[in-house]
């Protein structure tokens, strides 16, 4: 009498599944980053003698520019950390270097701005998130007291909540 | 005052019969349209993080340990020193030590006690100023701060000096090095059986520490006298630990 074998079982691999679809369809939580979630640093200014006064608030004669930025996550926050920490090898200690994190804040953060309604060489591009080096060339030719301005307004946010 | 107190009862309490997680409350308002940090805040985020143990800080320590050059040498080899990417500590200090938190992103761990790489990746998509003062606060029940450095110094200078009877109103550490010193070599009573013990037995041994201590000295003082009154330290122990080290005093060479 002929003998049908069992067939042997057959060890399937173990599929690695990617999130599954309704996951994939969820809108992020209410605590999550995403693009649109962004803040504006306002600025107003006045020319005087040649040269550009930060003023309180707008009125007469005063220009009103508006700076646009999306809010930082924690992952970005680490590796703008990392790239602006160094060892300073004298005191042993690792040093931030503030510059150089704020440079990586407009740069990677920085939205758009109106400074280029009127002028549309100070318009900011983006290449793969990161504002080009024109746009930094921009951002650097600002009067120093309108770039420490916006500097200090964004990192009322960043660093000190608001 | 009397809910100030309960508070604080409870937050000894969850430290003391749950020394395994840390839970950290963050005052948060929501600023510019995200949830933010705010001291004076109405609202209240909680985190809850796995105590850090020396294990993880062993695996965080040497996963992110790099090597700096901080010289030459005149042959011209480098010179060069180990230090901790500080950074990259803090990400991966996410990933293995939070455990659940209020944030309405729920918390994913494989087999191996890590966070999924999927939930991370959520995870790091919050607010980097709310995350990082969870972190922080975190880090403050791990760290010891530079006054408690100083504290635990000059207490263990009079402690461990040649005449020392103890010290009054010993920090934490003091106490902790006394009385689980002095528990666990007599008693074989670990860090985890001692919050257990029934009180009056915890006040009755203490005394009897001490005692034990005060006969000791005058045992060995000088002409069989020396020694004197019976000192408690901290919550219990004898003043003095039974092997201490000898902790030369700052400066002293």
């Amino acid at each position: 009498m002929a003998t049908v074998e069992a067939k042997k079982e057959m060890i399937r691999p173990v599929e690695v599944l990617g999130p599954r679809v309704d996951e994939k369809l969820m809108k992020p939580g209410k605590y999550e980053i995403t693009p649109d979630i962004i803040f504006t640093v306002t600025i107003n200014v006045r020319e005087k003698e040649g040269r550009w006064i930060i003023m309180n608030g707008p009125g007469k004669g005063i220009d009103t520019n508006h700076i646009i930025f999306r809010m930082w996550s924690y992952d970005e926050m680490i590796e703008m950390r990392k790239m602006a920490t160094s060892y300073d090898v004298t005191k042993r200690v690792h040093m931030i270097d503030n510059d150089n994190l704020n440079r990586f804040k407009i740069q990677r953060l920085m939205v758009s701005w109106t400074f280029d309604k009127d002028n549309p060489r100070l318009r900011i591009q983006h290449v793969n998130g990161v504002m080009t080096d024109e746009g930094w060339k921009a951002f650097i030719s600002l009067q120093p007291n309108i770039s420490a301005f916006i500097i200090e307004e964004m990192n009322k946010v960043y660093e000190f909540n608001g | 005052m009397s809910s100030t107190a309960e508070q604080i009862a409870r937050k000894e309490c969850e430290e003391l019969f749950d020394p395994d997680h840390i839970k950290v409350k963050i005052k948060t308002s929501w600023h510019l349209g995200f949830c933010l940090p705010d001291a004076e805040g109405k609202q209240e985020e909680t985190a809850v993080f796995a105590t850090m143990t020396f294990g993880d800080n062993h695996i965080l320590d040497k996963a992110t340990s790099m090597e700096v050059k901080i010289g030459e040498r005149i042959g011209g080899d480098d010179v060069m020193v180990k230090t901790t990417d500080i950074n990259e500590y803090k990400r991966l200090l996410i990933k293995r030590n939070l455990l659940s938190w209020s944030l309405d992103i729920p918390i994913e761990r494989d087999n191996s006690g890590w966070m999924t790489a999927g939930c991370y990746k959520r995870v790091s998509n919050v607010p980097a100023p709310l995350l990082d003062a969870f972190v922080r606060k975190f880090e403050e029940s791990v760290e010891v701060s530079e006054d408690e450095e100083h504290k635990i110094a000059r207490q263990c200078a009079i402690l461990f000096s040649k005449n020392g009877h103890g010290v009054t109103d010993a920090c934490e550490a003091v106490s902790l090095f006394c009385t689980l010193g002095n528990f666990s070599e007599k008693f074989g009573i670990t860090k985890e059986q001692l919050p257990k013990m029934a009180y009056k037995d915890f006040l009755l041994l203490k005394i009897m520490i001490a005692k034990e201590s005060d006969s000791l000295r005058v045992q060995n003082g000088p002409k069989g006298g020396g020694g004197g009154n019976t000192k408690i330290v901290g919550a219990g122990g004898r003043s003095k630990a039974s092997r201490g080290v000898k902790i030369p005093l700052p400066g002293s060479g």
